[in-house]
């Protein structure tokens, strides 16, 4: 297709091709419009993406620094302190804004991560016969095998707390399960008759990688992706819990590692306990919610109104 | 004698006792030595790819792992030669792959900085408290989860489901620790509902041999084996519902309906026997995930297991024990996953065992 | 002799979020002890939900109007355990072995053995072990395919497993859904020839199913043509093809070669479009749209069924002009 040497009637095609392509995407639009929890999910999601970007507006970050805490040291929600304070006399509501920042970033850079890897390695054990695509099924396989949070953990020990390695540490940890997905897809893809005149036509494989399966399997990453960052979110927040992360940032899990390690919860502060383990919950459920949606209209034979 | 699915969904409804003549024993040579060789073959290769990330991990992602110590605490360089010199750093890369392997077929592991004994001795001690947590957790959720799950698809789209379905969705999204802090903050620390303990194992003073000593290690499990129980449950009642959402489309179903069997009778004896075979798959996927939960449960709840010695082992870094427990997690899930394939192969007679 | 089956002006709907579907619209038919009734068409044609209407097996929110008679039994009105007891005991059906109509995780000695014991909890496990013997015997299996799983067998043994599997609990009355469906030509031979003997045999009412008229005519006394929910043919069995003067009946017959006739798969004929919505009127228009012989006045009057010679009844409003004689005026639908 691309070496005949017509040009009016090759980019006529390519026309057609963006036209086609882009009412796909529309229809899918619609379909995703049609849909409640996703829609809902996709609110949700805009408000909290508007509150991490905007934090700076919305709470003043000096109340950040323990050295300027001015408040009361775990004191209940008041007029002052909506949310009530911490152990250290800063504003909940305050962190619980600035807090949103790293479980979102994190979440949605390493879900970057784990998907440029896991198309990647997906896309290519699918689509060779050899054994090349056989080590890569037996790779993933058996990275998925190995325990996630140990792996994580371990990881996390060696490369040291910062943004960037706990970004590493879950982008490398999630891959496999895109990977499987996405081979999966690429299976059902190589089957469809436009493949074998492709092939026919003496397409090479990087040519039917490229044109003929990604552009196929891109829908399914795109629902994947949703999920994967409700994944990445909660491996965000735990690694943060569990001591792991960039101490100097704020963030939800850091928030709740504070309010367990300091006693606030033995002592019964559930202003320190509730509002960032809420928050936390309402994003992943808002990915899922919005994942599943993308996955229903990709995928219509999970739904199919049994 | 017969795989456990077959002879739950007979009992249930209790109409085939001993009228069924065909049942011959199912284990009894059910499986060929060449499926048994594969699937240990198959963990084998599993299990050394396993210990091969553990070496990378340990020693080539990170060649100075003596700085990490202390995390980043200043030490002289006096002291880091020393401790590159007691791990074994000095040598070639190829030098300690080799006598890493044989320190792992000899299972001698180091040991551990933090407590100054062998990793094995240490690992063996704490590997009981995390049993006693993750096994019941486990197979309560998984039992739960699959009754709970075949009962949403099969009435789906009722009140039952929509309401269920949607708490198990919020469970689902939510921090297994969270869900245990919460239990902890109402139902150990608080002053009036705190009626379980707030951590451990024993109560001081009570022998833990005795029957009070039984007791109270039960009483001590409730909340975290509770908490862990329902956040697996909710997974597991996902995975079920979407497995016989997608039985209920065959139709042996419909034959079983015309041959005049109740709803309940075609749903023990058909939906769920075909409906459990792909449960099966998916939690042993799954297993890795459930290691996870025993770290962050037992660290609030400071259950002296495994979870705990890894959350401890990081902080310092105790890189031996650190590299033991990582080897006895994924050796743990490996083993799990060939079980789930002797199970599935028993409940589903197409697969070549 | 008995009558084993009478339905009168069924009518069946499913009801599907996009609006009802008509599947059935108003249909009769009687079937005595002994005899044989073929219901020809093609899918979406109704006639495997006449078959699932006669055990109440559509879903619970179709919507069911008319009735159905089983052995005197008015189907519709039957509780849930007087129907259950029903099923399989009075009536059985042959589903399509290919499909899934067996359950993978079990032997089919014990889904032979099911029905028996549900009917009859008290027999004992010598019994039902005869029992089940016998049906394999009595459709020609050996005995050892007790402990076979469904996929171990051939199509043509899970065909011969589903018909044993019917006749378990002795029904009279056995109807057989797209029984030979997805076999080759040879193995649906002996299924058919099967079934024939079993019926004329143990005295069975045999109603059969299929979208092949060919195989109708073979082995039914009486075939009807289905289309669009209603019966528009109905001709003695053998003489389907000879008789048959609706145009769709032609077309349907037509869109099988005719074994033998090497020119008849060169020229294939039949209709130009699958009629696949059967929703109110859009069923008729479509076949005004595809009959070969037709200018649509079909639509306008009403086409009377009616009997003509030779025991065709038919409603084609040119089957005078097509040369055949009315005997009575017209009968009910």
């Amino acid at each position: 297709m691309t070496t005949a040497p017509a040009p009016p009637r090759r980019s006529s095609a390519r026309a057609l091709r963006w036209k086609l392509r882009r009412e796909a995407w529309g229809r899918t639009w619609a379909k995703f419009r049609a849909n409640r929890a996703g829609m809902v999910g996709l609110a949700v999601l805009l408000v909290f993406a508007v509150i991490a970007v905007f934090a700076p507006l919305l709470a003043d970050s000096h109340e950040l620094r323990v050295s300027a805490a001015s408040g009361p040291i775990l004191a209940p929600p008041s007029r002052k302190y909506p949310l009530g304070t911490d152990d250290n006399g800063r504003s909940i509501l305050t962190l619980l804004i600035f807090g949103a920042r790293v479980p979102l970033l994190v979440g949605l850079m390493a879900t970057v991560i784990s998907m440029v890897i896991g198309t990647i390695v997906g896309m290519a054990s699918g689509i060779s016969d050899g054994w090349a695509g056989t080590v890569l099924f037996r790779l993933t396989e058996w990275f998925i095998v190995i325990p996630f949070l140990p792996l994580a953990l371990v990881l996390a020990t060696l490369l040291g707390g910062s943004l960037l390695s706990i970004i590493v540490v879950i982008g490398i940890t999630g891959w496999p399960a895109t990977a499987l997905v996405i081979r999966a897809q690429t299976f059902s893809v190589r089957e469809r008759p436009f493949m074998e005149r492709a092939r026919v036509l003496g397409a090479g494989p990087w040519h039917l990688m490229s044109k003929h399966v990604f552009p196929n399997v891109l829908p399914l990453v795109f629902a994947n992706t949703t999920l994967t960052v409700a994944g990445s979110v909660l491996a965000e927040t735990t690694l943060s819990f569990l001591g792991f992360g960039d101490p100097t940032a704020v963030s939800w899990g850091t928030m709740l590692n504070a309010a367990f390690g300091t006693g606030a919860v033995s002592l019964g502060a559930w202003w320190a306990l509730l509002p960032p383990g809420i928050c936390v919950i309402v994003v992943v459920l808002a990915f899922t919610m919005a994942g599943q949606a993308l996955e229903d209209i990709v995928n219509p034979r999970l739904k199919e109104g049994r | 004698m017969t795989s456990p699915s077959i002879s739950t969904a007979t009992h249930v409804d209790g109409l085939v006792g001993p009228g069924f003549p065909h049942r011959r024993s199912r284990l009894a040579g059910r499986f060929s030595r060449r499926f048994v060789l594969t699937q240990f073959a198959g963990s084998a290769c599993a299990l050394m790819f396993v210990i091969v990330v553990n070496f990378f991990l340990f020693r080539v992602i990170n060649p100075h792992p003596e700085r990490t110590l202390g995390r980043g605490k200043a030490r002289t360089a006096e002291d880091l030669e020393e401790i590159r010199r007691r791990l074994g750093l000095d040598e070639s890369l190829w030098m300690q792959f080799g006598k890493y392997l044989k320190q792992v077929f000899t299972g001698d592991f180091g040991v551990s900085f933090q407590y100054s004994k062998p990793v094995p001795d240490l690992i063996g001690e704490r590997v009981w408290p995390t049993l006693l947590l993750v096994l019941p957790a486990t197979v309560l959720s998984i039992w739960l989860g699959s009754r709970l799950g075949s009962r949403q698809a099969w009435k789906h789209g009722g009140r039952f489901d929509r309401s269920t379905s949607a708490f198990a969705t919020v469970l689902y999204s939510m921090p297994e620790w969270w869900l245990g802090l919460l239990l902890f903050m109402v139902f150990a620390a608080n002053p009036v509902f705190g009626v379980f303990p707030i951590g451990g194992l024993h109560s001081p003073g009570v022998a833990p041999m005795s029957v009070e000593g039984v007791a109270d290690t039960i009483w001590h499990l409730v909340l975290p084996t509770t908490t862990l129980t329902v956040t697996y449950l909710a997974e597991y009642s996902m995975i079920m519902r979407s497995s016989m959402l997608d039985v209920m489309g065959e139709d042996y179903l419909l034959t079983g309906r015309a041959k005049g069997l109740s709803d309940r009778q075609v749903l023990h004896r058909h939906a769920l026997p075909n409906a459990r075979l792909p449960m099966t798959t998916l939690i042993a996927l799954n297993l890795a995930f459930t290691v996870g939960g025993a770290i962050t449960i037992e660290t609030v709840f400071s259950i002296p297991g495994l979870g705990l010695l890894t959350s401890e082992a990081m902080r310092i870094p105790d890189l031996p024990l650190l590299q033991g427990l990582f080897l006895v997690f994924s050796a743990a899930v490996v083993v799990a996953n060939m079980v789930a394939n002797f199970i599935y192969a028993l409940q589903d007679p197409r697969v070549k065992a | 002799m008995t009558q084993l089956l009478r339905i009168e002006d069924l009518r069946v709907t499913y009801r599907s979020g996009r609006g009802d579907i008509a599947a059935v619209r108003g249909v009769s038919l009687s079937l005595d002890q002994g005899r044989s009734l073929g219901i020809a068409g093609e899918s979406g044609s109704g006639k495997s939900t006449v078959a699932s209407a006669v055990l109440r097996l559509h879903p619970r929110k179709a919507g069911v109007e008319g009735r159905v008679e089983v052995c005197g039994k008015d189907v519709n009105s039957l509780t849930w355990g007087a129907l259950r007891r029903m099923r399989w005991s009075d009536a059985a059906i042959v589903f399509q072995g290919a499909m899934n109509s067996l359950n993978p995780v079990r032997t089919v000695g014990e889904q032979i053995a099911e029905p028996i014991l549900v009917h009859r909890p008290e027999t004992t496990r010598r019994a039902c072990d005869l029992r089940v013997a016998e049906l394999l015997d009595m459709v020609s299996l050996a005995a050892e395919h007790t402990y076979s799983y469904p996929h171990q067998l051939s199509g043509g043994q899970k065909q011969r497993i589903m018909i044993a599997m019917a006749l378990a609990c002795d029904p009279k009355l056995l109807i057989a859904d797209e029984a030979t469906t997805a076999l080759d030509v040879k193995v649906q031979a002996q299924i058919l020839r099967l079934l024939r003997n079993l019926a004329v045999e143990l005295e069975l009412g045999l109603m059969m199913i299929s979208h092949d008229l060919a195989v109708l005519s073979s082995v039914c006394d009486e075939v009807v043509v289905m289309h669009g929910g209603r019966i528009i043919e109905q001709a003695p069995g053998p003489r389907v093809f000879a008789q048959a003067k609706h145009p769709y009946t032609r077309a349907l017959a037509g869109a099988f070669p005719t074994i033998g006739d090497p020119a008849s798969r060169y020229r294939p004929q039949g209709l130009a479009d699958d009629p696949v919505t059967v929703v109110d009127d859009v069923a008729e228009r479509e076949f005004a749209a595809q009959c070969t012989s037709l200018d649509g006045d079909c639509l306008v009057h009403k086409p009377e069924f009616a009997r003509y010679a030779h025991g065709l009844k038919t409603g084609c409003l040119r089957a005078e002009d097509l040369g055949i004689a009315r005997t009575e005026s017209t009968v009910a639908r």
